[in-house]
C-alpha cells in the first residue's frame, strides 16, 4: 500500500472510512441474522417449481390475447379492418389505437407512446391492433386475418439520419427535427483547462448497443370484476409506474387499479417501463368482463427492448505531466429509437458519473439523444453509465500509454478522495477504489503480466462505478419513496421495562424476541423515530403479557 | 352473423406417464409436451424461455435424459417417463440439488432453475463425482441470465458430496465471497 506515498490530498487507504486491513470474516458474535448465512425467503419456492410468474397464472373463463405487430418501419396508418378477425369463432373482443386514444409513458417529459398506434407506425414491431379469443391459436389466427393499410414513411435508420433529416419527424416535440433531448453542461472553463496542459488527447468510441434478454418473456393478466375494479398481474419492475399508466389511458380512479407485480424472470431494466400489452389486457378484460392473459413471444420481447442506448461518444482531455485531469470534455449521441422511455434520463446518464472515480477538475459534458425508426432504447443494469465508463477506461488507457505510465498507477494516482466534492456537484464519500485496485493487481499478477505477455495475449484493468438506493420519484411528490410495513403475529409478546427506578412512572414497551442469559432483546420504537432490537436487562422486566392461544 | 370456423387440428386422446403418477389428457395434437404440461396438466414449474431450443428453461427429463420439452410433441411421449421439477423432492423432502441451490442462493430470479435442476440430476444419475469441467459441460444448454453460473456449479458440487455422503458445507467463497 505504497500508493499514497507523495499526493498530500489523496487520501488512499488512509481515511477512516476505508478499510486499511481485510475486513473481518467471521460471523459477528452480537448478530443472529446478520454475518450468517440464510436461506433466500423464497428459494424453497424456486427450486421446487412453486414460484408463480406472471405467466404461471390461469383464471377461470379465462381469454388470451395476441397483439399484431407493425411489419414496416415508418408509415401512417390508413385504415384498420377486423372484420374478418371479428368474425372468427372463438374470438371474443377485438382492439385497434381508436379505442386507447390516450397517450402514456415512463417520464412525464416524453408521455409519446400509445398502447397501441392509433395513426402512425414507428418501428417494426410497433403494437397496432390486440384480439381476445378463447385460445392463444385463435387469437393468433384472428390477428392475421386483420387488414392494415400503410402509407410509407422514409425509415431514419441511424443517428445520422436523424441528424441529417428534419422532416419527417419520427415525433412531433423535442428541441428540432428528430433530435429528442439535447443535454450541455460546463463546471468550470474547460478550454482554458484544456489550452494550459501539459498533453491534450482526444479519442472517439462507440457503443453497439444490447438487450437485457430475461429468460422470462414478459406476460401480464388482468381480472376485471363487476365492482368495476381492474387486477393486473404483470411480470414488470415498477408496478407504481405501470398503475399509472393504466390508470390514466383507461381513464380509471387509482382505486380502481391494481397492479400486482408478479416474480420476474429477469429484469435487468427491462420490465421498467409500462407496456402497451398491459393496457391492451386491462381494456380487453373490462370489455369483455373476463380475465384476459398475454405472453409475449421472444420476438416480441425484442420489439419492447429499452435496451442499452448504442452511443457514439467523443471523449477530450487536458492532463498534468502525471496524468491528473485538469479539463475533461465528454459528449455523447444516444441512438433512442422510437420511443422517448427513460431515454432523458438515460441522456443525462451518460454525462453524470465520468467525474467519480478519477479526479477532474473542470468538466464539460454534452449529450443528444434522438430518435430513430428501431425498438425504443431505455435502461439497462448501470442506465446509460456503461457505455462512457467503456469510452472513459479506454481513454485513461491510451493516456497512460502517451505519458509512459503504468495504466494502473495513473489511474491509483489520481483518485478522487473521500469525502469530496466532484467538479459536477456529486458528493464522494468514502472511497474504496483504491483498495480495490490494489488487490486486483495483486490478484492478477498484474505487475508480472501486463505488456509482458507473449503476442496475442494481454491483461486490461478497467474501474466502473455507479450510484444506487431508492432515489427520486419520477412523479414529485412529498410522499416516502420506500416503505417497511411490520407485523408481528400471536407468537410475540408484550414486555414492560422499568426506568430509572422499578417504582418509577417512566418505563419501556416492547415486544418480546428471545432471552439470552441475563438479557432479553426486545423490538421496539420511538428511539429516534425508528425501530430497533435491543437487549434490556432482564431484572428491569416488569411484565409481560404473552398473546391468549387457541 | 354466422362465424368463420378457426383452424383447428385434431386432438389426442393419451395416457402419459409424468412423475411416477399415469395421467390421461386430451389435447390438440401439435401441441409441445411443454404446452401440455402447463396448459393441461396445470405443471407450470417448467419454463418457457424461447419456444426455439435456445435456452434450456423448459428441460425435463425424458426416460431420464434431458430434453427441451418445447421441441418435443406430447403426442410422442405416450409410453414414456416424463419428469418435472415438481416431482424432483422425495416425498415431503427435497431432493439434495434442491437444498444445494437453496442454500446457496443458486436459485436468483429462479426462472432457469427448474431446467437447470433437472439436467443436473440426470448428470449426478449417471456420475457421482462430475468434475467441474463435466458439469459446465452438462448445464450447457441451460442460460441462466442472473447468476454468472458460479453458484449454480457449485450447489451442484455441493449436492454431489452431500449425495456421496461425505460431510459436506458450502465454501466460504460461495457464502461469503470472500476465501
Amino acid at each position: 500500500m505504497a500508493v499514497d506515498s507523495s499526493g498530500a490530498d489523496r487520501r488512499i487507504g488512509g481515511s477512516a472510512d476505508e478499510p486499511t486491513a481485510r475486513p473481518d470474516d467471521r460471523p459477528s458474535a452480537s448478530f443472529r441474522v446478520v454475518g450468517h448465512p440464510h436461506r433466500k425467503v423464497d428459494a424453497v419456492d424456486k427450486v421446487t417449481g412453486r414460484t408463480r410468474y406472471a405467466d404461471d397464472i390461469v383464471l377461470p373463463r379465462m381469454l388470451y390475447a395476441k397483439l399484431l405487430r407493425s411489419t414496416v418501419a415508418h408509415a401512417r396508418i390508413v385504415g384498420v379492418d377486423t372484420s374478418a378477425a371479428e368474425a372468427l369463432d372463438g374470438v371474443v373482443a377485438v382492439l385497434t389505437g381508436r379505442d386507447l386514444p390516450i397517450p402514456f409513458g415512463i417520464l412525464p417529459v416524453s408521455e409519446d407512446e400509445h398502447a397501441l398506434c392509433p395513426d402512425r407506425v414507428r418501428f417494426i414491431g410497433d403494437p397496432v391492433a390486440a384480439v381476445a379469443a378463447t385460445t392463444e391459436e385463435i387469437a393468433r389466427q384472428a390477428c392475421e386475418l386483420i387488414r392494415v393499410e400503410y402509407d410509407p414513411l422514409p425509415t431514419i435508420a441511424t443517428p445520422d439520419d436523424a441528424l441529417q433529416t428534419a422532416e419527417p419527424r419520427v415525433h412531433d416535440y423535442g428541441p428540432a427535427g428528430n433530435l429528442h433531448k439535447t443535454v450541455d453542461l460546463e463546471f468550470g472553463d474547460v478550454e482554458e483547462a484544456i489550452a494550459a496542459a501539459h498533453h491534450v488527447r482526444e479519442d472517439l468510441l462507440f457503443y453497439g448497443g444490447n438487450t437485457h434478454l430475461a429468460l422470462e418473456q414478459h406476460a401480464a393478466v388482468a381480472d376485471w370484476s363487476p365492482d368495476g375494479k381492474v387486477t393486473l398481474w404483470s411480470s414488470t419492475q415498477t408496478p407504481h409506474y405501470v398503475h399509472r399508466a393504466v390508470t390514466k389511458v383507461l381513464e380509471l380512479p387509482p382505486t380502481r387499479v391494481r397492479v400486482i407485480a408478479c416474480p420476474n424472470g429477469g429484469g435487468f431494466g427491462g420490465k421498467s417501463d409500462p407496456f402497451g400489452h398491459e393496457i391492451v389486457v386491462a381494456k380487453l378484460a373490462m370489455r369483455t368482463g373476463r380475465p384476459v392473459k398475454v405472453t409475449l413471444t421472444r420476438e416480441e420481447v425484442f420489439s419492447c427492448h429499452r435496451g442499452r442506448h448504442p452511443t457514439l461518444m467523443w471523449v477530450r482531455s487536458g492532463v498534468t505531466k502525471d496524468g491528473r485531469i485538469t479539463g475533461l470534455h465528454f459528449r455523447t449521441l444516444l441512438d433512442g429509437g422510437a420511443y422517448g422511455s427513460y431515454g432523458v434520463a438515460s441522456t443525462y446518464y451518460t454525462g453524470a458519473l465520468q467525474t467519480v472515480t478519477y479526479q477532474v477538475e473542470r468538466y464539460r459534458f454534452q449529450g443528444a439523444r434522438v430518435f430513430t425508426n428501431k425498438a425504443p432504447c431505455g435502461p439497462k443494469r448501470g442506465h446509460g453509465t456503461p457505455q462512457p465508463r467503456f469510452a472513459l477506461e479506454v481513454h485513461m488507457d491510451k493516456l497512460a500509454e502517451d505519458l509512459g505510465k503504468d495504466p494502473a498507477d495513473l489511474r491509483l494516482e489520481h483518485l478522487v478522495p473521500a469525502g469530496s466534492v466532484t467538479a459536477n456537484y456529486l458528493s464522494v464519500g468514502s472511497m474504496g477504489l483504491g483498495a480495490c485496485i490494489e488487490r486486483v493487481v495483486e490478484g492478477a499478477g498484474w505487475r508480472q503480466k501486463h505488456q509482458r505477455l507473449p503476442h496475442g495475449s494481454g491483461v486490461g484493468l478497467a474501474c466502473s462505478s455507479y450510484l444506487s438506493g431508492a432515489g427520486l420519484p419520477i412523479y414529485w411528490n412529498a410522499m416516502p419513496h420506500s416503505g417497511v410495513q411490520l407485523k408481528l403475529d400471536r407468537g410475540g409478546a408484550v414486555t414492560v421495562f422499568w426506568r430509572g427506578s422499578p417504582d418509577s412512572w417512566k418505563g419501556h414497551v416492547a415486544f418480546w424476541l428471545r432471552r439470552e442469559g441475563s438479557r432479553i432483546w426486545v423490538l421496539g420504537g420511538n428511539q429516534a423515530n425508528s425501530v430497533s432490537a435491543k437487549p434490556y436487562p432482564a431484572s428491569r422486566l416488569l411484565a409481560t403479557r404473552w398473546p391468549v392461544r387457541g | 352473423m354466422a362465424r368463420r370456423k378457426a383452424d383447428a387440428p385434431g386432438t389426442v386422446h393419451v395416457q402419459l406417464r409424468v412423475n411416477g403418477d399415469p395421467v390421461d389428457v386430451a389435447f390438440p395434437a401439435h401441441k409441445t409436451l411443454l404446452e401440455v404440461l402447463r396448459e393441461e396438466l396445470g405443471l407450470t414449474g417448467t419454463k418457457h424461455g424461447c419456444e426455439l431450443g435456445e435456452c434450456g428453461a423448459c428441460t425435463v427429463l425424458l426416460d431420464g435424459q434431458p430434453v427441451l420439452s418445447c421441441l418435443v410433441l406430447a403426442r410422442a411421449c405416450v409410453g414414456r417417463h416424463i419428469e418435472t421439477v415438481e416431482g424432483m423432492a422425495e416425498g415431503p423432502e427435497l431432493h439434495p440439488l434442491q437444498e444445494a441451490f437453496a442454500d446457496l442462493g443458486a436459485a436468483q430470479c429462479g426462472y432457469c432453475t427448474p431446467g437447470v435442476l433437472l439436467t443436473a440430476r440426470a448428470l449426478l444419475e449417471r456420475s457421482t463425482t462430475p468434475s467441474r469441467d463435466e458439469i459446465q459441460e452438462a448445464l450447457a444448454g441451460n442460460l441462466c441470465r442472473c447468476t454468472g453460473y458460479l453458484k449454480i456449479y457449485e450447489a451442484v458440487e455441493l449436492a454431489a458430496a452431500r449425495m456421496r455422503g461425505e460431510e459436506a458445507e458450502p465454501s466460504r467463497e460461495s457464502l461469503y465471497g470472500r476465501r
